[in-house]
């Protein structure tokens, strides 16, 4: 089975904080055939940009907050009150690491520790990148339009023209001129549940495949 | 305005491109007599061998504030910039011309003023420039620097100002706190979208101080940052500029465009050049760190 992977399950596979990344690692671990395209490619490079300043800079935030703090030790009864601190996305986060550490602990221990883990997950997330381009993924390009089908995508609910149908047209794509058959992986909901046999009956493609409940 | 005597190019051609663009070609100018008598008197008195163009600026902006505080108002075009406030040397009421000696552009007196200004206000000018001359004339450059930055109309500017000045290369406990300085003190929700920005690049600098890696990348993200930061400060800081900063937002925007794929490169330099994963963390955070990841299903 050739697996065509969506944006956002590169995504779910380079970012370990992702709420599918175990579930991506096993499908990339399992199948041994992964495809994608430079649409996709090009997506995920703005994607990434926006999930760090999202989630990831607010963990540079909480450490900076720490670090600029009045207090110079922090104890235990500070586990309730510093994830207040930190910006509401990362708050069960924060409450979740400090439950797991010890403390007493240095204003500068406590901020070095989240700036570690905000430099790690940067770290492993440019690693599995580089890992899925040098030596998983197959990364198609297309050179036809397919306007018809493109339109017919757009009747059924299909928006973001450049992005998700051209997506989609990618994996038909990859089906039509390499002659093999192309499971298309992704989370996106209204592909994969609303309009899924809408566009297996218009694509070639065998299969659209849920990454959450892929198993 | 201003008439350069030479071909040759100041010890600031960035600056003075800078300036060529966003004034040269629209002309309006500062009508305010007071104004021409303070350009005047100012190189009328000051011995002009210790002056330069960046340091005639930088005098002109100290005698501008300290006739504020004795509340005459000689309507100083200028905007705050990287080094502190720079004049619209295209809308000063007088042509100021510059003789290049090879070294530093040098200002040429200019002729007296036609229009007599209230005594009281001659007075007063001539008692500020009387008491700057005595303190700055021989003081070099970044020495007024620091002066002018006294005014800085942000805390952060001259936090900024220390670390370039500092370096990345020196004191590591000094730079840290200097970003920490720099964090606190940042015009957050002014300036949000280089707030998400600077909060990448901080632990990156901290990161290259701790390892010794990429300090001169890191120096010049820094550098980019702080110009970016500085463009946007120039459309909100300014006073008296007859014809605003016409160019300022595109170069902004270009700037933003050049920091955000250059942040990108030194992130993955530095990045790259750590230890693989947890290697690099003191054992106790990679203990906790080990636990939580496993906890959470990520490892």
């Amino acid at each position: 089975m050739n697996l065509f992977h969506d944006t956002n399950s590169i995504i779910a596979y380079c970012f370990i904080n992702d709420s599918w990344n175990k579930r991506a690692e096993i499908v990339f671990e399992r199948y041994p055939s992964h495809y994608t395209s430079n649409r996709v490619i090009d997506e995920f490079r703005e994607k990434e940009e926006e999930i760090i300043e999202e989630f990831h800079s607010k963990i540079s935030e909480f450490s900076e907050k720490i670090r600029g703090s009045n207090k110079n030790v922090f104890y235990v009864d500070d586990r309730t009150r510093l994830p207040r601190k930190a910006d509401r996305s990362i708050q069960g986060f924060v409450r979740e690491v400090l439950e797991l550490i010890e403390f007493p602990k240095s204003r500068e221990e406590l901020a070095d520790l989240f700036m570690d883990l905000y430099i790690y997950f940067l770290k492993v997330k440019n690693e599995r990148f580089d890992e899925l381009i040098e030596s998983v993924l197959k990364i198609h390009s297309r050179d036809m339009e397919y306007p018809e089908l493109e339109e017919k995508l757009k009747e059924i609910g299909i928006h973001n023209g450049k992005r998700d149908r051209g997506i989609l047209l990618d994996a038909h794509d990859l089906a039509v001129t390499s002659s093999i058959s192309v499971c298309f992986v992704t989370t996106d909901d209204y592909i994969c549940e609303e309009n899924k046999q809408k566009v297996l009956d218009l694509l070639q493609l065998i299969e659209i495949i849920d990454l959450r409940y892929m198993m | 305005m201003v008439k350069e005597m030479s071909n040759t190019r100041s010890r600031e051609p960035e600056f003075d491109e800078l300036l060529d663009e966003l004034f040269v070609k629209i002309g309006t100018r500062v009508s305010d007599p007071c104004l021409e008598y303070t350009i005047y008197k100012l190189l009328q008195e000051f011995d002009l061998k210790y002056m330069s163009k960046t340091r005639f600026y930088k005098i002109l902006f100290l005698i501008y504030k300290n006739l504020k505080n004795k509340g005459l108002d000689i309507k100083l075009p200028y905007f705050w910039y990287e080094h502190g406030p720079v004049v619209d040397i295209y809308a000063l009421p007088t042509t100021v011309e510059f003789r290049h000696d090879g070294v530093k552009n040098t200002p040429l007196p200019v002729p007296k003023p036609r229009t007599e200004i209230e005594y009281n206000a001659k007075r007063k000018i001539d008692e500020t420039i009387s008491t700057i001359k005595s303190k700055y004339e021989r003081k070099d450059t970044e020495f007024l620097i620091d002066e002018v930055y006294k005014y800085a109309p942000l805390g952060v500017q001259s936090f900024f100002r220390k670390l370039l000045k500092h370096g990345l290369r020196g004191d590591g406990e000094t730079i840290n706190v200097l970003l920490t300085d720099i964090v606190r003190e940042f015009p957050k929700k002014e300036y949000e979208d280089l707030y998400s920005v600077l909060l990448r690049i901080v632990p990156l600098v901290r990161y290259g101080i701790k390892n010794g890696v990429k300090l001169d990348e890191l120096e010049d993200l820094f550098k980019i940052f702080w110009k970016t930061f500085c463009q946007k400060l120039s459309l909100s800081h300014n006073e008296n500029l007859p014809n605003g900063l016409v160019r300022m937002p595109e170069m902004y925007k270009e700037n933003m465009t050049t920091l955000k794929q250059k942040l990108k490169d030194v992130e993955r330099g530095v990045l790259s050049s750590l230890d693989r994963k947890y290697e690099v963390f003191n054992p106790l955070f990679e203990k906790h760190l080990e636990d939580f990841l496993k906890s959470k299903g990520y490892i």
